[in-house]
Formats: structure tokens, sequence, C-alpha cells
């Protein structure tokens, strides 16, 4: 138990619970709900987004900054300019953003300290590197549609980090560019991928809760208010500006940075491209290693929940309340006195024992802690002469 | 009465009671106090609570973590609820409640474990004898 | 004693988001109360039905802080909007105060099982 994560972090992070919990009380502790503000905001960033859909203009047209222009940037500029709380929803959108990131950093760091990543969990950790990498990348792309002239460096430089990569790169900055040019059809493609991207994290997020019985993802309302909150606040203290419209016969060089979203593009700026993709690459695997049993000698192995054929009943108690889905009612075998049989699917199974607890028929056993015996240990000890 | 024992059925991942347990998991400064350790508050069966009762123990600390923080996601909600009788299978009607005491702690809340344990151990050794078990137990 | 408290939350929580509700209209016409900004059928109503329309003499002040506060941040225009953002941010913490309030039961380390008669 926690042996792999320092003692005094894991130890700390407890402490700061329950004292949170003192004060605004278990049910409203958002360090419960930590998987939940990132689904949260994604909400708002759907909904957000779908405003700002409705009037954006993907093209890149610029015919030598002529009156009555119509591309991305301008339509961004109306929006914020003259669309009735059009600056409100788009500054929702950008810093529900960084929120999410946010809270996804937070996440996995509770995750890891708490020690609940690895054995059965692995499916989640893995899953959930790749949708904070879809996220990251979506954002970026995010930052390119508004086409001010950090888009356009940004651009470039996802272009050159591309062609840098031996046999795939060329493919990859076609695909990305949509041709072999920034054209209208490079920020047609960029929307697609912004939007598309994002309602593929719907089915990222199946696999990452696909394996949770009731996976907790709607905080209560007081903290979805909160959240809320933040984010207008945020808005006011922090309003959102353009910078000036790009402009591909340009070459601009430097841009404000989000570290939320933009850091590899520091990184890029830093180092050259060999050593930026062996990091950025690096580090991904680096985290997908994570989870690895290798890495934890003390961990122990998990050994998967029996059933005791004969005594079970069919009742789906332990199927109920199993917290990982691995326990199966199947149909029980012809000249059985029951309808179902529980099945434990033992790859799923962390040994938790909650399905023990769930059986009122002693039915279901942990091979290594048998509850006949835990209950021949309490006989003992209750009846036990006092020495 | 007062040799009785008094079981606790504690989450390893509870509060962290090794350092005032000796070998025989019993708590060096509650002459009585038996502890036995699982991997989840979620295993403890209403079973084993009756089991520890008809043994003569004069009660049952259960202890989990605190609520809404649970290793295996949903342990500790789930004994509360089986104790309070909201989620099957519950304590038998016999088991007298006021023996049976739970404890929702996180792993360094040590402190608070041994104060409530040392107050509810003086409860309920000043009980009166619960019936013999052949006895029927009084009804309703 | 957490009782009372919680009254305490609950009645704070509901004052401060209704005034600060009262001010969104204030936000939205621009930061001011003045008879024009407010639309067209508000005014008819006003005028010919006799249903005054709030005054926002009183926080006048704000409004020339708040958009001095948004030209050096760096927006450009629509500063009623970031303002509606502002206290709409505002009336919701107050909002989850009281709901945490209204909701919230003590922190809950220790379960005594009802006794049944």
């Amino acid at each position: 138990m926690y042996t792999s994560i320092p003692k005094g972090l894991t130890d700390l992070t407890l402490a700061i619970e329950k004292g949170t919990n003192a004060v605004i009380s278990n049910r409203y502790n958002p360090f419960y709900y930590h998987g939940a503000l990132p689904q949260f905001y994604l909400w708002v960033l759907f909904l957000s987004g779908l405003l700002l859909f409705a009037y954006y203009i993907p093209t890149i047209d610029n015919a030598y900054f002529s009156a009555n222009l119509v591309n991305a940037w301008t339509s961004v500029d109306y929006i914020t300019g003259k669309l009735p709380m059009g600056a409100v929803v788009r500054g929702v959108h950008r810093y529900a953003g960084d929120a999410m990131v946010i809270t996804i950093v937070l996440h996995a760091l509770r995750v890891w300290v708490t020690d609940r990543y690895r054995q059965y969990r692995w499916v989640q950790w893995i899953s959930g590197i790749v949708l904070l990498l879809m996220v990251l990348f979506i954002g970026q792309t995010g930052y390119y549609l508004v086409w001010d002239e950090r888009s356009l460096v940004l651009t470039r430089m996802t272009v050159s980090a591309c062609e840098a990569l031996p046999i795939i790169g060329p493919g990859l900055k076609a695909w990305f560019l949509n041709g072999s040019a920034i054209t209208n059809l490079t920020l047609s493609n960029f929307l697609f991928i912004h939007i598309g991207l994002s309602f593929t994290l719907l089915f990222g997020l199946w696999v990452h809760y696909v394996r949770m019985t009731r996976p907790v993802i709607t905080p209560p309302p007081a903290i979805n208010y909160m959240l809320m909150a933040v984010l207008l606040l945020v808005v006011f203290a922090y309003p959102i500006t353009s910078g000036k419209m790009a402009d591909i016969n340009s070459a601009p060089t430097s841009f404000d940075i989000d570290w939320f979203f933009l850091f590899p593009y520091w990184l890029m700026a830093k180092v050259d491209l060999t050593t930026y993709w062996v990091l950025m690459i690096g580090a991904t695997v680096g985290l997908c290693l994570v989870p690895l049993p290798s890495l934890y000698k003390a961990a122990a192995p998990i050994e998967a929940a029996e059933v005791v054929l004969t005594k079970c009943v069919g009742c789906s108690l332990c199927a109920n309340d199993c917290p990982y889905q691995a326990i199966e009612m199947v149909p029980a075998p012809a000249g059985s006195r029951f309808k179902l049989l529980a099945t434990v699917k033992p790859y799923r199974c962390s040994g938790c024992g909650v399905c023990v607890g769930a059986c009122a028929f002693d039915a279901i056993d942990l091979p290594n802690l048998l509850d006949s015996d835990v209950t021949a240990q309490i006989r003992a000890m209750a009846e036990a002469k006092p020495n | 009465m007062s040799e009785q024992k008094v079981i606790t059925l504690i989450c390893e991942r509870a509060c962290d009671l090794d350092s005032v347990c000796n070998e025989q998991g019993e708590v060096k400064e509650v002459d009585g106090l038996h502890v036995v350790k699982l991997p989840c508050s979620g295993m403890i069966q209403p079973l084993m609570i009756e089991a520890a009762m008809k043994a003569g123990a004069a009660g049952v600390i259960v202890t989990g973590c605190q609520i809404g923080d649970c290793y295996y996601r949903e342990g500790n909600r789930m004994i509360r609820e089986r104790l309070l009788g909201q989620r099957p299978p519950g304590l038998k009607k016999t088991v007298d409640r006021q023996r049976v005491l739970a404890l929702w702690l996180s792993r360094p809340q040590k402190d608070r474990f041994l104060s409530e344990a040392k107050e509810f151990v003086a409860f309920v050794r000043q009980l009166p004898a619960p019936p013999p078990p052949a006895a029927k137990p009084a009804a309703k | 004693m957490g009782k009372t408290i919680d009254i305490v939350l609950v009645v704070v929580g509901a004052i401060a988001c209704l005034a600060l509700t009262g001010l969104m209209p204030w936000a939205e016409l621009g930061m001011t109360g003045a008879p024009d900004a407010w639309p067209l059928w508000l005014r008819w109503i006003n005028q010919n039905l006799g249903i005054p329309l709030p005054s926002y003499d009183q926080v006048a002040s704000l409004s020339t802080g708040w958009s001095e506060y948004l030209k050096k941040a760096g927006a450009e225009s629509s500063f009623g909007d970031y303002a509606y953002s502002l206290v709409m941010g505002l009336a919701m913490v107050a909002a989850a105060i009281g709901i945490a309030a209204i909701g919230r039961e003590e922190a809950e380390e220790k379960t005594v099982l009802p006794v049944k008669k």
C-alpha cells in the first residue's frame, strides 16, 4: 500500500483533504471530484465553442487588407468586438481550455500521489495520457484558428517540426496544411481537427471510464457554480486580446505564450528539432511507463476474487457493488437451482474484497484472505482469555 | 466485565495503527482492543460483525478512510450504507446497534482513532450484558 | 453551532446573489442606468404603464473604475459585457456558497448506528 510514493506526500494530500472536509464537508470536497472537474470544463468548451462556431469563418483571405475583408481574423474580431457577449464567450472558451489542462494535471497528480494509477488501473492511466495529448493538440489548433500573427508562427513551426520527422514527415505536413502550402483549405483543416478531435475525446473518455462502475463524472451543483464563476472572473480580469492579423508574406518571429498549451513551441524554439522530438516522444513514453510493474518491487501481485460455485445463488449483489465491473453474471449451468452465476474477470479485479462484503452467502473469496479465516480470527480474538 | 474484547475491523489504508499495536494486533494503550486489517473496509461483511458479537465481543469498531476517499473507489461508502441498512446485505436485527461504531479516518488520524476507541470501549463495557446467545432476543 | 453558521451563510449568499443579479442589467446596458440605454420596449412600458425602471445611481462610480481597468488590461470595447461577466461570476460564487451551506452535512468522521426499538 502506497509503497511507491513518498509517504509524506500522500499523508500531506490526505491531511489537506481531511481539512477540506472539515470546512466544506465531504460532499463538496473538490478533491473527491478531481476527475469530474475537467469533464465539466469539457461541456463548457463544447457549449461556448458551438456559439463561436456559428460566427467563425475559416479562411485566410487578406486581399491586400482591403475594406470589407472577410476571413478568420476578421470573424474573430467581429465576435469579440461587435457581437453581444461575444468577447465573454470567446474568453470563456479560451480560459475553459486552460482550466481543463490545469484540472487534468491536478487529476493526474492526485491519482499518482494516492497510488491509484497502476496494476488493474493501467487502462485509465494510458488512456488518460492519450486524452491529455489530444486536449493539448486541440487547444493548439484553437490558437491557429484565430489567425493572428501568433497563429502564423505556430503553423510554420509545426510544419517545420513535421518535416523534421523521417518517413512520415512529408505526409504529416501535407495532412496538417491540407495541401503543400498555407491556403484557405489549411484553416478548414484546422477547424475540422479542432472540432473533430474534440468529439473524438468522447470516445477516449469512454475508454477512460469503461472499467469503472458508476464513474464520478458530474460534480455537485455548488462546485459547478464555482468552476464557472472562476472562468467568468478571469474573463474580466484578463480580457482576451487578438494579435495583428496574419499576413502570409510577413515573417513574425515572437509571440505571447500560453503556458498551458504552447509550452511545446517554447521548447521547439530553444532546442533543435531532433532534440525536440526525442524529448516529446521520450516524455510521452516515460509517462506511459509509470505504471510498469517492474518499477515497483513492493507492489504485491493481485489475486483475483474467486466465486465458490457451490454457494453462489446468483443474487447479483457482488456484480452491482464491484467498483471495476470485474464481476459478470452469466446464466447458471443446466441443473442449477439458480438462474445466474457470478464470474470474475481476473484482469479487471483489484482484489479489494468489496464483493466479499457484498455477499451474504460466503460465496466469493479473496484467495489470499479467505473470509472464513477472517471470521475465525475475529472469533479467536473475541474469545481469548485476558492475559 | 471490563475484560470483554472489542474488535476493530479496519481498512489497511485508513488510519495507520501499526505503531500502536503489538504483534498480535492488540492496541497497546487500550486493554482488550484487537485490530483485524482488511484490504478495504468494503470487504467487511455484516456476518463478520455478527460473528464477533456471538463470540462474546463487547463491540465492534468499523474503520474506513474518509467518506468520499476510497482507494477502491466506493468501499467505505458501501459498508457505511450496509451498516445503516440502506444497502443489502445489512446487519441482522438481533445485533445491538449500540455496540457498533463506524469511524472514517484517513491514514494520519491515529490519535482521533485512539480517543474515539477509548470512549467507545468504556461505553460498551458498561452496557448491560447481552442476552445469552440461546435466548430469544427482545422482540420488535 | 454548525447550523447557525450554515443559516448565516445561506442568507448572506442569497442576498449577495440577488444584489449582484440586480447589477446584471446595468452591466449589460454598458455599465449605465441612463434611461436612453434601456431597450425600447422597456422604455415603452415605463412611459405608458408607469412601471419605474431601476435606478443605478449608487453604483455609477464603479463604471469608471472598471472601464479604466479593462482599458489598461487591453480590452477594446464591450466593457459592459466584461462587467456582466464579472458580476455574474460574483453572483455565482455567492450562489455556490449558499447552495453548499444548504446541502452541507457535518464532516462525517463517525457514524453511530441508529438504535432500533
